[in-house]
């Protein structure tokens, strides 16, 4: 779409060419042990993100790969200028140090044992201080729609979302992925009901297979738990907002693809390899979900909500977009985009989609969503499975 | 022309949306989200915003169609007007 090439969109490109909308300096703990110490540094020296979580040790085989490839997945997220590694003993520290060294950006790691929290906060806060410094100074640039990697999601859906904000946002990523743009969406559970229209968008008949696969081992999954996701998807808050069966959500929820192709299917957290539509195996949980798209390279997640989600990623920016007027009204400050005129049929599907992309176009130059300015840094790795 | 009050995904869904909260007795224009009326009916109970409700009576076991899909299967017969939640459908998914 010429509209979009024509606006002047500004971002931070990296070493390795890849660009990032936002210039963080984080620290990363590689375990439950390493945040405080992640505490103690992002306490000190201003601007720097403490990405703490609850794991780390003692995962094995694909639940240990699934958080290595997060962690260091979000080290190399263009948004980040540069990034501190804090572990407990260095060997699985110095593994997520490489892992993002690969994509030339400063990166530096600690390990607290033989030196103890203090002395630790003491040199990993010296490193942050010279890499806050230096990324004060890295200006922002002009960049391309095409050079831009997004993610999109629903959470707290509710009925609207089929009639107005999914349509919406796959109405944005059409046009997106025609400037050249790569998109990841994902939600496997959520899915159910739908996957045969999921799989018809495939670009070539192996990815649908692919998907279908994917898709399937997960039903099975769930069987083999002996369980169902009857009493969780829908969940109580799509329940109240009026969605009555999985079904009902799924075909609600897939709106928000377009009509766009899907080029690949990804393990969580994989990044894209090539621009388009990518579908993403990933849970439907809001935090989990951005958290495995960001660490896949995501800048920016579109995120529609009929009941309110208020969730945020600490280093991506969260667009919210809603088009239930009660919620418009009672959780105003969590919505960045309202689309609820749709409803009444006063705005059309490609003035809904204007709409975001304005908003998407100031919040890629730099304007903070409402998650970002209500503090909300959700960061939850996906565990696949308990610990040894 | 009046307003609508409830919207469908296509012309041929069993069911509508209440874009407002409607109360029982409320007589109710229905659109499609392209514009074409589809129908103006009695609603026989209160309908949240947001939520469904029938525009033909459906018997017990058949499908409810929303997106021209199946959303699942009636639990019992539901008549026209009514609210269509989980008290009366159920998903055909994960069901031993």
């Amino acid at each position: 779409m010429v509209k979009i090439a024509k606006k002047k969109l500004t971002g931070y490109r990296r070493a390795n060419g890849l660009v990032g909308i936002r210039n963080y300096v984080t620290i990363i703990p590689v375990d439950d042990l390493s945040n405080a110490a992640a505490r103690g540094v992002a306490y000190l020296i201003r601007d720097v993100i403490a990405l703490t979580h609850p794991y780390g040790r003692l995962q094995f085989g694909q639940d240990l790969e699934l958080t290595f490839n997060t962690l260091i997945g979000t080290g190399r997220n263009p948004n980040i200028a540069g990034v501190i590694v804090i572990g407990i003993e260095p060997e699985w520290t110095e593994r997520i140090v490489e892992g993002i060294a690969e994509t030339g950006k400063p990166v530096a790691g600690f390990s607290i044992e033989r030196y103890g929290d203090l002395k630790t906060i003491e040199m990993a806060s010296r490193k942050a201080l010279e890499f806050v410094q230096r990324t004060s100074e890295i200006p922002r640039e002009p960049i391309d729609m095409s050079e831009l990697i997004v993610s999109a999601k629903c959470g707290e859906s509710d009925t609207t979302l089929g009639l107005a904000s999914n349509p919406a946002i796959g109405r944005v990523l059409e046009r997106m992925i025609k400037a050249g743009a790569t998109a990841i969406f994902g939600e496997t559970s959520e899915i159910t009901g739908a996957e045969d229209l999921v799989a018809k968008q495939a670009a070539t008949p192996e990815i649908a297979d692919t998907f279908i696969k994917t898709f399937q081992d997960y039903q099975n999954f769930i069987l083999s738990t002996g369980a169902d996701l009857l009493g969780s998807q829908p969940t109580k808050g799509n329940i109240r907002g009026g969605l009555s069966t999985i079904e009902e959500k799924a075909f609600g929820n897939i709106q928000k693809i377009g009509k766009n192709k899907i080029q690949s299917v990804l393990k969580p957290a994989e990044p894209p390899t090539c621009a388009g539509l990518h579908f993403m195996d990933s849970s439907s949980a809001a935090a989990e979900m951005v958290t495995l798209c960001a660490a896949a390279g995501s800048v920016l997640h579109f995120f529609t909500t009929g009941q309110g989600n208020i969730i945020g990623h600490p280093i991506i920016p969260v667009i919210k977009i809603c088009a239930n007027p009660l919620t418009i009204e009672t959780m105003a400050e969590h919505i960045d985009v309202d689309i609820s005129d749709m409803l009444l049929l006063e705005l059309t599907l490609d003035q809904a989609a204007d709409k975001i992309m304005a908003i998407l176009t100031r919040t890629i130059n730099g304007r903070l969503t409402a998650a970002e300015a209500l503090r909300h840094t959700e960061f939850v790795l996906t565990k696949l499975y308990r610990s040894a | 022309m009046i307003q609508h009050k409830a919207l469908m995904h296509e012309a041929e869904d069993d069911v509508a949306v209440a874009i407002v909260n409607l109360s029982k007795g409320d007589m109710v224009n229905v659109m499609t989200v392209k514009g074409i009326k589809v129908a103006t009916l009695k609603v026989i109970e209160n309908i949240p915003l947001g939520h469904k409700f029938s525009i033909y009576p459906i018997a017990r076991e058949k499908d409810v169609i929303k997106y021209g899909h199946v959303i699942g299967k009636a639990t019992k017969d539901i008549p026209k007007g009514a609210h269509i939640h989980i008290h009366n459908i159920k998903s055909a998914r994960w069901s031993k």
